[in-house]
């Protein structure tokens, strides 16, 4: 009984935020235009320098370039825009668990957020003729998968995060490009420094990335097995980061009495 | 008599936008959003095209994208300091005094020039010292900063023509985001113009920057002013075009309010 009630809150939620989402521009803007200049952007300089063996490469970044983006801006908003809408408040008291309808709003962002790749598949498709065959089409389903619940996971603690940290709003405009680059979206890891790899291994947007190409035959090395596990990883320490931020954040606010004073 | 009046207008508005802007240049938004914005856009597309091509190809996106900087920044903050005026509640301010508004918008947008060149210097500043042997001698790079500024303010027609036509809509951010965004595909800012389709080439060509940063490329390269004057003269007409454009479409907006008194709705 239990079990179904968070069901329908988690469905109910997901629901909410997409109808939202669906009239926000700015959503709009990230999800079906920016995957499309970042396509046409990066295969076209991959074609003039030359190598246009890393075009899949590319696309696959310029696809979760996307799906970062769309996740970092609408997750990290979420407990923000409740405060703002004056629902917050409602939400914490309400028998249902504000953690609960944060999860289904973040899987909300997460799903959405995937048709970023699908966009970028489609640009490269249309503007450059590239031949975008998947090597593996069962394992690139697992790896979209597994992405789609690790950026779950990341909307959850960015959600948090952002209450917290009242200038992580700021910091996410500036996020978005050492993320990209520390990630290795749309170029080889292997131009970074080594010293600076440990932290793009931290980032689960650098997995998704490694564990898409691979399945799509973009890249050769890296086991498909040692992605799938990375994602499961970090999908499972940013839950637990994230319930660890949501419970502090639900103490203090009983404690100060004032959700609204963020 | 007329000259100093609308030189004052210029003022007054040029005084109330970098008084705006130096609340949004204390040290932490400086050190913690700005600086860090002006240089890792710039670093992402150096290093794709370092990978793509090689050191010569990165020198190119690196010249290319310290101006796409100043596009974004010119698009979106010109842009703005149209919007800003309804978001502010001044727009029907501007309305109603008798001082002409085309010298005080000019002034507004003085802070967003500013950011926008600040924006290509730190660019420069800080990623060039780090691409080795790219031929980017900082004398060269001084030569080329009159055409860098011509070009920045012709990027500024552009701004407020999207503020202009945006204005009674809420999606005047995003617009400005992306038309800087599909520039960075059509201006040649990371590959040249020619290796595009030739209808891409087209609508680049019809857009501020490109012409300019053809200019910046070439100066850096060793050529006189005399030989970019053509290219130069063409960025100048086409971001008059533009503004002339921007001043119309500003124009029917502020008429339209006043025929119809939906100030609040604009």
């Amino acid at each position: 009984m239990k079990f179904k009630s968070a069901l329908r809150a988690l469905l109910g939620s997901f629901r909410e935020q997409a109808i939202s989402r669906a009239t926000d521009n700015f959503f709009i803007g990230t999800l079906f235009i920016q995957p499309v200049l970042f396509t046409l952007l990066s295969v076209g300089i991959y074609r003039y320098g030359g190598k246009p063996d890393l075009s899949l490469y590319a696309v696959i970044g310029a696809g979760m370039i996307g799906i970062w983006n769309n996740n970092l801006w609408t997750s990290g908003s979420i407990v923000q825009d409740e405060r703002r809408g004056g629902t917050l408040e409602l939400l914490v008291a309400a028998p249902t668990s504000l953690e609960i309808v944060l999860l289904g709003k973040s899987l909300s962002n997460a799903v959405a957020s995937i048709l970023a790749l699908a966009i970028t598949f489609a640009t490269g498709l249309l503007a450059y003729r590239l031949p975008l065959d998947i090597e593996q089409p069962l394992a690139f389903a697992g790896a979209v998968l597994l992405t789609l619940v690790a950026m779950t996971m990341l909307g959850l603690l960015l959600g948090s995060l952002f209450v917290l940290a009242r200038a992580a709003g700021q910091l996410a405009t500036v996020l978005n490009y050492p993320i990209f680059i520390l990630s290795g979206l749309t170029f080889p890891l292997t131009v970074l420094p080594l010293w600076i790899r440990p932290l793009s291994y931290s980032l689960v947007s650098t997995w998704g990335n490694l564990a898409l190409a691979r399945a799509a035959g973009a890249v050769a090395q890296s086991s498909l097995w040692v992605t799938y596990l990375a994602l499961a990883g970090l999908s499972v320490l940013y839950f637990i980061l994230g319930h660890y931020l949501y419970r502090l954040i639900e103490r203090i606010v009983r404690e100060r009495g004032g959700l609204d004073q963020w | 008599m007329v000259i100093t009046r609308l030189w004052r207008t210029f003022l007054t508005g040029a005084r109330a936008s970098l008084v705006m802007e130096s609340v949004d240049f204390s040290l932490p938004r400086l050190f913690g959003t700005k600086l860090p914005r002006f240089i890792l856009q710039p670093l992402f597309f150096v290093i794709l095209a370092y990978v793509a091509g090689g050191p010569e190809l990165a020198r190119f996106a690196l010249i290319g994208n310290a101006m796409g900087n100043a596009a974004i920044h010119s698009l979106v903050n010109l842009g703005a300091s149209i919007e800003i005026e309804k978001w502010a509640g001044t727009f029907p301010l501007l309305m109603a005094v008798p001082a002409n508004w085309l010298p005080l918008m000019i002034g507004r947008a003085a802070a967003g020039y500013l950011e926008s060149l600040i924006s290509v210097f730190v660019t420069f500043a800080v990623l060039t010292p780090f691409m080795a042997g790219a031929d980017l001698p900082f004398d060269r790079l001084l030569l080329a900063m009159p055409v860098m500024m011509l070009t920045t303010a012709s990027l500024a027609g552009m701004g407020w023509l999207l503020g202009s036509l945006t204005l009674p809509t809420r999606v005047g951010l995003l617009a400005s985001n992306m038309v800087a965004y599909a520039m960075f595909v059509v201006c040649g800012l990371n590959f040249p113009l020619d290796a595009m389709p030739p209808f891409l080439q087209a609508i680049g060509r019809a857009l501020p920057l490109t012409h300019g940063l053809m200019a910046i490329r070439e100066v850096i390269d060793g050529a006189s002013y005399l030989q970019v004057a053509p290219l130069v003269g063409l960025e100048i007409a086409i971001g008059l075009v533009y503004a002339a454009v921007a001043w119309l479409v500003f124009r029917k907006r502020l008429n339209d309010t006043r025929r119809t008194g939906n100030m609040e709705l604009v």
